[in-house]
């Protein structure tokens, strides 16, 4: 029995339908008497919760590839699929990690895959599903059995077996309970430990048969067989074998049925029973040749094998030998085809894991371009709003400054123009000054030259002439003073004019001889008035005066000055009064006065009773800018 | 003419009509007699300097130095000359500016002649004129050094002050001689001792400035 002794049994104990399982056995078992295996697990379809139509779509695509043991396309779509899915989408993860584990243990590629278990792990014990960590420990499991030796695997499955929940409920199918018995009775019976192994295997007979799985009771059923016939007890591998044959039948698994059959045929062999054996082998041809598409090169090739040494046994040397070049040839096909597999396998591997790379790198290239933008745009918003503010800012203050501006300028210009009528002023009062000076030193020389020569002259008209040249020289100085202080800034204040007033009314009431009586006391407002206000108060005075002397041929005059909010002047005589109709055709001095005093917004009366009375005022407060009263 | 008792004029005068009108006048006139003429400050100050005349008829406005500067001058070195100016107003600043400086007392130049011989005359026997204006000008300057001490012994007399405060007021000789029972002579005599009084505080008021007090 050395299909017997050589006991490496097929892991295919994963999740996933009974096509897979058999190329699986195919690709992975290579030289050793590994029937197919069946087992589905049982919740694949029902309890797959998805949760989006697109994941339902592309999982659905890839689960069909690794039925249909379509390596290539399923790493592919897994590679594509493991790309889109975000880091945190760690469920989704678990799956895609889990199965192209799958994969790459159909394709030889161990390490692979144990690198992607490993991760898958990390995720199950984040998850904290313990179907997803006993999934992960089955196919570690299995794949410590190809890495190094099957007992090595025994503890992951018995893990495996431990972790497994009462009530499993998962998206996608994961290695079932069925399974893990299934490979850990398998494992059992290469490593002797004969009723672990029969327990196991019965055990997953037992809910394969409950779960109405044809495929996995066929597996289980044909392990049963293998066991038997390694403890020689070839009886039972053939009922085993045969009803493994039955339900691979009915579930048309003919790689499994092939398997079964070869077993059935090497049991009867050790039973002697040669023609029933030949049979069987016929059957197996037959069934071979009628389903050949759908049996791996592998089942055939085992098939060759177990056939070729079934044939030898019974001395059937020329068939042994057809068979033993059938195998060879199978042989040699699925080694070049499992390097090619390898190979290829690797290299899409190391495509996607760098398309991968790529993918990664561009979503995060795209993901920083999208960052730096969003920050861009929020500096730009942020930049925007600053400058408006900065803009705003610099209106208003510019705003303000312009009205600063303007206002400084509004006084400046006030101040120039004051400075400008102060300097005027002074310029007037100069040139006036001057003017005086040189007028009235030549005014003064004539004067003086006249009345010099008056002191000499005898002839009676030159006399006459010169005393009235000296006289207008006289007046004209004195005219020329009176303007020349009403003019002089210095001599602004009220005081200075009744001062200035009443001093000239004294000498001239001292000159023309007549009583004068002044009644003006202060105090008197600390107050300026204009060079108008000076110079036509003092000429109505002196006007007044003048005409007493001219036409009221008076003894006594009154001159009364007061000044509160007005400056009032009354001028009284005892002389002969105005003429009857006077007030109509004033004589030329009182229309002057009158002309005098309006213009200076003020109020003038004029009476004629007992002498002439003549009172006017002037208001102070309109023209005064400082108004306190002293 | 030319008599002991002859007051010694010097006229200083750069209006030449008047200059030599003046000089004629002075020339005819018994009792005064021309000690020099000049026509401007400069030639004055250095044609008086070792001698000097009774009265100086001083022009106030002279091309070069003032009439003022020159009285200034003159009278540190000429202490019994009295320095009568000679103006075209009396209320000018720079009447009482001479006052201060040292003058003794102004004339008006549209005076007569007559009234400038009695000038001369009056100020050489120690007569003064002072108008309202120039009164009330020198009130105002001694007003704010009423409370100082040295002001105060040298200040005005009970009478003097009686005097100026009238004569601020505008009234005219004969009235103040009515209301404080006193001539005119009097009453310019007290405006002399006035106006020697200013020279004082004017001098005393430089020094305290120099000592910065």
């Amino acid at each position: 029995m050395r299909q017997i002794s050589q006991p490496r049994t097929p892991r295919f104990y994963f999740r996933v339908t009974k096509n897979a399982l058999v190329l699986f056995a195919m690709v992975l078992n290579g030289m050793d008497n590994s029937p197919a295996q069946d087992d589905v697990n049982a919740r694949t379809s029902q309890e797959q919760q998805m949760t989006d139509p697109v994941y339902k779509g592309q999982m659905a695509a890839i689960l069909h590839q690794m039925d249909i043991f379509n390596g290539d396309s399923a790493m592919a779509l897994i590679g594509s699929f493991l790309s889109t899915v975000e880091q945190d989408e760690t469920e989704i993860r678990y799956f895609l990690l889990s199965y192209r584990a799958e994969v790459l243990y159909y394709e030889g590629l161990f390490n692979e895959a144990m690198r992607d278990l490993d991760r898958a792990e990390k995720i199950a014990f984040q998850l904290n599903d313990s179907l997803k960590i006993s999934n992960v420990y089955n196919m570690k499991g299995l794949l410590h059995e190809n890495i190094q030796n099957g007992i090595l695997a025994i503890p992951y499955l018995k893990k495996a077996l431990n972790w497994f929940p009462a009530r499993p409920r998962t998206q996608w199918p994961l290695s079932d309970l069925h399974h893990i018995h299934g490979n850990l009775g398998n494992y059992l019976t290469s490593s002797t430990e004969i009723d672990s192994a029969e327990y196991h295997l019965r055990r997953s007979l037992a809910l394969a048969t409950e779960a109405d799985q044809p495929r996995a009771i066929a597996v289980a059923n044909w392990s049963l067989g293998k066991l038997d016939l390694q403890q020689r007890n070839a009886d039972s591998a053939a009922t085993h074998f045969k009803e493994a044959y039955e339900a691979a039948l009915t579930s048309k698994d003919h790689d499994v049925a092939l398997d079964a059959l070869g077993g059935k045929a090497t049991a009867l062999i050790a039973l002697h029973q040669f023609k029933e054996a030949e049979r069987t082998l016929t059957t197996a041809a037959h069934h071979l040749n009628t389903h050949f598409k759908a049996i791996g090169a592998a089942t055939r090739r085992n098939f060759a094998r177990d056939a070729s040494r079934a044939f030898e046994d019974m001395g059937n040397v020329k068939n042994a030998l057809a068979q033993t070049h059938v195998w060879r040839n199978l042989d040699s096909t699925i080694a070049a085809r499992n390097t090619h597999q390898a190979l290829a396998t690797q290299a899409e591997l190391l495509r996607t894991d760098n398309e991968l790379l790529i993918e990664r790198t561009e979503r995060e290239r795209v993901a920083e371009v999208l960052r730096i933008e969003r920050y861009r745009r929020r500096m730009w918003l942020i930049g925007g709003v600053l400058i408006l503010v900065a803009l705003t800012m610099i209106y208003y203050v510019n705003a303000s400054r312009q009205r600063n501006k303007r206002q400084l300028a509004e006084s400046e210009t006030l101040r120039v123009q004051q400075a400008g009528l102060i300097h005027e002023l002074q310029l007037r009062e100069e040139i006036g000054r001057d003017l005086h000076d040189d007028i009235g030193v030549g005014l003064s020389g004539i004067k003086l030259r006249s009345e010099m020569a008056l002191r000499v002259e005898q002839d009676s008209d030159k006399r006459e002439q010169l005393s009235k040249l000296a006289a207008s020289a006289g007046d004209l100085i004195g005219n020329m003073r009176q303007i020349i202080w009403s003019m002089n800034t210095d001599q602004a204040k009220v005081e200075d004019l009744v001062v200035y007033t009443c001093n000239y009314a004294r000498n001239y009431a001292l000159e023309h001889s007549y009583e004068l009586n002044v009644v003006a006391n202060g105090p008197w407002p600390e107050r300026s008035l204009t060079s108008e206000q000076r110079r036509n108060v003092f000429l109505s005075v002196k006007e007044a005066l003048h005409n007493v002397v001219k036409h009221a041929n008076a003894s006594k005059v009154t001159l009364h000055i007061a000044a509160h909010s007005d400056l009032s002047v009354e001028i009284a005589d005892n002389g002969n009064g105005l003429p009857e109709g006077a007030d109509l055709g004033e004589g030329n001095g009182l229309r002057n006065i009158r002309k005098r005093i309006l213009s200076l917004k003020g109020r003038i009366e004029v009476r004629s009773q007992n002498g002439t009375h003549i009172h006017f005022s002037i208001p102070l407060a309109q023209i005064g800018n400082e108004s306190s009263i002293a | 003419m030319g008599t002991a008792a002859s007051i010694k004029v010097s006229i200083v005068e750069d209006n030449k009509v008047i200059r030599e009108t003046l000089r004629s006048l002075f020339i005819f006139e018994e009792g005064i007699e021309v000690f020099t003429v000049h026509s401007n400050a400069e030639d004055a100050q250095l044609r008086l300097d070792g001698v000097c005349p009774d009265v100086v008829l001083m022009d106030i406005n002279l091309p070069g130095a003032s009439g003022i500067d020159c009285v200034r001058s003159l009278s540190q070195r000429c202490n019994g000359t009295q320095f009568l100016m000679y103006t075209v107003h009396d209320d000018d600043q720079r009447v009482f500016e001479a006052l201060k400086a040292g003058a003794n007392g102004y004339i008006l130049k549209s005076s007569t002649p007559d009234e400038i011989l009695t000038a001369i005359r009056e100020i050489y026997e120690g007569g003064s004129p002072m108008s309202a204006h120039v009164a009330r000008r020198v009130v105002a300057h001694l007003r704010p050094l009423r409370d100082d001490t040295r002001v105060l012994k040298d200040g005005l007399s009970e009478r003097e002050q009686q005097v100026l405060a009238l004569l601020a007021e505008g009234l005219l000789y004969k009235e103040i001689g009515d209301r404080l029972s006193i001539t005119t002579g009097t009453i310019k005599q007290h405006i002399h001792r006035i106006y020697e009084k200013l020279h004082v505080q004017n001098r005393t008021e430089a020094v305290n400035r120099y000592f910065g007090r």
